[in-house]
């Protein structure tokens, strides 16, 4: 079922039903729990929803979103005074060995995540999984330029270090994020 | 410091990709369950703000309200009365003790140092309030602004450019999780600078809850009558809450002199616990119309996050 003709905005609504997913996708590697995630993203939208009549969403939609969701999950973060401690979804295997074993690295390489500092696993995903460069992830995360080479050199070693001899498993076994 | 080389690029979008794997991207799935969502929220909010509107109604003119809920006809007299203290509570100014304890109905994990003690004085009316937490933080609440000075060794994790205090605004509703109920706000409060919030309370009772008289009580120097709610599964929580359960003494000048929530998480919802978990609030005032005021950090140690600002 689909919202109802008029209740959002014609744009909007194509907006979110064309690149919804992606900023699902990016806020799960963020956030490490699909649920945080679809939280993170509602409540982003609702935000973008509040001001879309007044940006100009034929330019840089995405770009808009992208900072509110990395600025409200800041701000969540910090109005917690105990910080709570995401447990990784494990996906219902499927069907087949391989789908199994991709599962499982999967679920392997999201722990892996989510033992990383936040600020790391930030600069990993907006400036790998996002393809940003350098100086809007440092824009975006209120650091330097310097400070995201640095995130991104030591959230690399440690991914590394987590996954061991899985890592290059991994690597062979995807073709990359689709991009778009 | 080298950047990373593209070939690790390469590997960083290749490892990240796993996660998702073999699940395929279903735009047009997830972005209509967005929309749905999205949706929801948006009248939700909108029906929350005309409660939240009624709420403000109620406490600025806390004595006429008061008066009113309590004569009304066909009002049971519970519920009556812990309108009438909720509603004056949130108009007052009063010290603060609360112990927050985390409980695990199955083993499972443990989200904070349990018990959790606050002590600190608040004047809801004026929007003042200073509060120190037995973990070392201390929160100053000044207008529509928190003011959070973290124990050193916490700045770091916090990334407050190594400024002792942070900024957040109580004004701006969407500095929440809008999940736009009152059960959801009570339960994003219970870990937030304003662990007290007698209004969304008091649209928890208005949304059917029934008040039981559980007799006399009395604490140091005043005597008064408990009362008892629950609220199963409260509207608008979803997945996320089990029940609310509040009790609530009354004393006999109708004052709010000590309550204890209690929110039931589901197991495995939102907050990701495998276990189910119940934060218990507990909670005492007194010394009310107590008159204090309160001084912001000076600005130079204060780290806004201005870089991170959203300008429209």
């Amino acid at each position: 079922m689909r919202p109802g003709a008029g209740e959002l905005d014609e744009q909007f609504t194509a907006f979110v039903r064309s690149r919804g997913e992606h900023h699902l996708r990016m806020a799960t590697l963020l956030t490490g729990n699909r649920e945080a995630a679809e939280d993170l993203v509602q409540a982003s939208l609702l935000k973008l929803y509040q001001v879309w009549s007044r940006i100009d969403t034929s330019a840089e939609p995405d770009a808009y979103l992208r900072r509110i969701i990395v600025n409200t999950r800041r701000s969540w973060w910090r109005a917690r005074r105990w910080q709570e401690t995401p447990v990784p979804e494990v996906p219902e295997p499927a069907a087949g060995e391989d789908a199994a074993e991709r599962h499982a690295l999967g679920a392997l390489v999201r722990q892996a995540l989510a033992r990383l500092p936040r600020q790391q696993r930030a600069v990993l995903v907006l400036r790998y999984w996002e393809d940003l460069p350098e100086a809007e992830v440092a824009s975006l995360l209120g650091c330097s330029a310097g400070a995201v080479k640095t995130h991104a050199h030591r959230g690399l070693r440690a991914l590394r270090e987590s996954l061991g001899d899985l890592g290059p498993i991994a690597v062979n076994q995807t073709s990359g994020p689709a991009r778009g | 410091m080298e950047d990373v080389h593209a070939d690790e690029a390469s590997e960083v979008r290749r490892l990240l990709a796993t996660v998702f794997e073999p699940v395929p991207a279903d735009s047009a799935a997830a972005g209509d369950g967005l929309l749905r969502a999205v949706c929801r929220r948006h009248t939700r909010r909108r029906r929350t703000r005309a409660l939240v509107s009624a709420g403000a109604v109620a406490a600025a003119g806390a004595a006429a309200a008061v008066l009113l809920s309590v004569t009304v006809a066909g009002v049971p007299p519970a519920l009556a009365a812990v309108t009438s203290a909720l509603s004056r509570a949130s108009a007052e100014s009063f010290r603060m003790t609360l112990k927050v304890t985390q409980h695990n109905t199955a083993p499972g994990d443990s989200f904070m140092r349990s018990p959790l003690y606050i002590t600190g004085k608040l004047d809801l009316k004026r929007n003042l309030g200073e509060e120190t937490l037995s973990n070392g933080w201390r929160t100053l609440i000044v207008g529509g602004e928190a003011y959070t000075k973290l124990p050193p060794a916490q700045e770091k994790a916090y990334e407050t450019g190594g400024k002792p205090w942070t900024e957040e605004s109580l004004s701006d509703p969407s500095n929440a999780p809008p999940y736009g109920s009152a059960g959801g706000q009570l339960a994003w409060d219970l870990n937030s600078d304003r662990p007290f919030n007698p209004q969304a309370l008091l649209a928890l009772l208005n949304s059917g809850a029934q008040v039981r008289d559980e007799g006399p009580v009395s604490g140091p120097g005043w005597t008064g009558t408990r009362y008892r709610f629950t609220l199963p599964h409260p509207d608008g929580t979803g997945r996320l809450v089990n029940s609310i359960t509040c009790t609530v003494d009354v004393d006999g000048q109708g004052h709010v002199r000590s309550m204890a929530q209690t929110t039931a998480f589901v197991a495995g919802g939102k907050l990701g616990a495998r276990a189910g978990t119940i934060y218990t609030l507990d909670f005492t005032f007194s010394d009310f119309g107590l008159r204090f005021s309160v001084t912001p950090p000076p600005a130079s140690q204060i780290d806004p996050g201005e870089g991170l600002a959203v300008q429209f």
